[in-house]
């Protein structure tokens, strides 16, 4: 069921809610899932998503109600496109369209992606999580499982071997 | 009298802008680099135990939080008058051996690839890394695996990638073990390999670069780095040595007499300080730091490729290389210096041993701590109370060495490439690439949204806008 997922949660740790993203990266690995837990999304993320069939980006989301769980697909950027131009790509972090794009460009691999974003209440300093994020991350956790039961066999195309 | 301000300046870590002043005739007269972001981390530490700091004062940087910790655990050690384990030693020189390859990585690949590869006047679309993978994929490739091995050192030597937990106070957390050693030793050759490519391509295009060597910060001033007492460089300990603009040594001290050679003044318009050197005053006793500072400041790398480089780089500009465009070249050795230590500390049979820390409680009042940052020199300086409580704090960071160097350089670049008559983004990008050369860290944590605009502004002397160039 897991074959083939890589699940990336970013976020601060010190900054209450923004961590739920970590959070999820935490438990979906228990559950057999490749995971990555890191503070902001870096080029350096390229090559891990680029061995994979499927990614999830598991993220807070501000504009989200608390609790709120949202997963979309998620597609590269357009080479030219404004939103690729206003793109931090590879100053200090990316957007996953970005890192799609550049996987795309780099290792000529198109895995399918997600965006999980789930809705905080509090973004201020500290390291729990309040009760809507905690509600948030048992559902997007769930999310995630369901689609992967769905996909089983993996979906997507089979990774590449980077050189 | 006229202005054009660039804010924010991209491709750096921080926030910063430029402003140019501009003569009636359209000529620059002056030039003034402000860094527009205020941390207050000196302050805000007051109270805290000083075995805190080493993780508060980490987060200070997402890109060289291994520098602060180790220039904080050094004054805390100070303060704990501990001598740390050889093995805690070791390891922390190889962990910063990693920050090194992973920090120089960014800047080359990421922040000045760009400029470098695809060219000062291409269309600001396509100057960034995205447009480096469409045109040079496989040095895309390379830069990306190159920090990746620099992060995986960090993490498999202190816990993690950024803000490393396993750098305290006395030592380091745990023992290195012998297969996460393999692993690592695995991976150095074809991190070696890549750098060494990288150097290769680099050398060959510098030639197109004849009026950027010329202009961007070429100039005579001191230069401050780390040493050993053969003279060799040093990243991890050694004594601050000051080397004169003629190459000669200056001053050579301990770091915590620092406080005796650098003065630090304030700027009106930047909330960087500037130090200087204070035997010369301010603000004669300009002195730059970082990777050619450190070339500058050395006799020798000390390890066989990097010291072969080193000669080559000196049989080409000299004993003493003057133009900051060249901190792009330094860099890529000191790459290739920090994978060559890392292999040496990996094969010191020591580096597994299972002492790895020692244990104090306060001894003394004060300490300081220093470090080679991959910008250069950091110091930090804490005082506390009995009870360890930080009492003050005082952080000489690398790029604040810098600030009188870079506020030069952005003014002889200004000089030769603006004219004000006539904007043209090129030109501008050019300023905004000597700031870059520095690579300089204005403290990246304080990062808003990531959205990078760059908008440079032509106003008249009554405050009409003439002209205006923006990125999107």
């Amino acid at each position: 069921m897991t074959e083939g997922w890589l699940i990336i949660g970013y976020g601060s740790r010190l900054r209450g809610d923004d961590a739920v993203g970590l959070h999820a990266a935490r438990l979906l690995a228990r559950r057999g899932f490749r995971t990555l837990a890191v503070p902001q999304l870096t080029p350096e993320l390229a090559e891990s998503i680029a061995l994979a069939r499927t990614v999830v980006f598991v993220d807070a989301d501000a504009r989200l109600a608390p609790g709120e769980v949202a997963m979309a697909p998620v597609e590269a950027a357009p080479l030219r496109s404004a939103a690729a131009r206003r793109a931090p790509m590879m100053e200090h972090h990316a957007t996953p369209e970005s890192l799609l794009r550049l996987v795309r460009e780099l290792y000529t691999a198109t895995p399918q992606a997600w965006r999980a974003g789930i809705g905080g209440a509090d973004f201020g300093l500290g390291g729990r999580l309040s009760p809507a994020a905690k509600t948030g991350l048992r559902r997007a956790v769930a999310e995630v499982l369901a689609r992967a039961n769905e996909a089983s066999p993996p979906i997507g195309p089979a990774p590449r071997r980077l050189r | 009298m006229r202005k054009i301000v660039i804010d924010p300046v991209t491709r750096i870590e921080g926030h910063a802008k430029i402003t140019i002043h501009l003569g009636e005739d359209g000529k620059v007269e002056r030039t003034q680099f402000h860094v527009t972001q205020v941390r207050g981390f000196e302050k805000f530490v007051e109270g805290r135990p000083f075995y805190e700091m080493p993780a508060i004062t980490a987060r200070i940087c997402g890109i060289c939080p291994v520098s602060h910790m180790l220039a904080s655990v050094k004054a805390a050690e100070a303060i704990m008058a501990v001598r740390i384990p050889p093995a805690a030693a070791l390891l922390r020189e190889a962990i910063h051996c990693g920050q090194i390859v992973q920090s120089h990585a960014l800047s080359f690949f990421h922040l000045s690839a760009p400029d470098l590869l695809l060219g000062m006047d291409s269309a600001i679309p396509r100057r960034n890394v995205l447009g480096l993978a469409e045109k040079h994929p496989d040095l895309a490739r390379d830069g990306i695996a190159l920090r990746k091995f620099g992060q995986r050192v960090i993490e498999c030597l202190a816990g993690e990638r950024i803000h490393p937990p396993d750098i305290v106070p006395g030592g380091v957390a745990g023992p290195l073990t012998a297969s996460a050693r393999d692993a690592l030793r695995k991976d150095l050759p074809e991190a070696m390999a890549i750098a060494r490519r990288t150097l290769g391509l680099f050398k060959t295009i510098l030639d197109g670069f004849a009026s950027e060597i010329a202009n961007f910060g070429s100039m005579p001033t001191m230069y401050a780095g780390l040493v050993d007492p053969a003279g060799s460089l040093r990243l991890y300990d050694g004594r601050i040595r000051f080397l004169g603009a003629a190459g000669e040594v200056a001053a050579e001290f301990d770091a915590e007499d620092y406080a005796r050679w650098i003065g630090e003044a304030a700027m009106p318009d930047s909330y960087l300080k500037s130090p200087y050197f204070k035997p010369l005053g301010y603000p004669q006793g300009i002195y730059r730091v970082g990777p050619l500072a450190r070339l500058n400041t050395a006799e020798r790398c000390g390890t066989p490729a990097a010291d072969a480089e080193l000669a080559e780089f000196r049989a080409r500009y000299g004993r003493v290389v003057e133009s900051s465009f060249h901190y792009h070249y330094a860099r890529l050795i000191e790459i290739v210096y920090a994978l060559e230590r890392l292999e040496a500390l990996l094969d010191t049979p020591g580096i597994l041993d299972e002492h790895v820390r020692a244990r104090a409680a306060v001894n003394a009042l004060e300490g300081v701590g220093v470090a080679e940052a991959p910008r250069g020199i950091l110091i930090h300086h804490y005082k506390v109370d009995e009870q360890g409580a930080m009492k003050w704090a005082n952080l000489i960071v690398a790029t604040g060495h810098n600030n009188l160097a870079i506020n030069r350089s952005v003014e002889q670049a200004s000089r030769c490439y603006v004219d004000g008559n006539h904007l043209q983004e090129g030109m501008l990008n050019r300023v905004s690439a000597v700031v870059r050369a520095y690579d300089p860290c204005l403290s990246c944590s304080t990062h808003a949204d990531g959205t990078l605009a760059l908008r440079i502004q032509l106003v008249s002397a009554a405050g009409t806008l003439l002209d205006e160039i923006a990125s999107d």
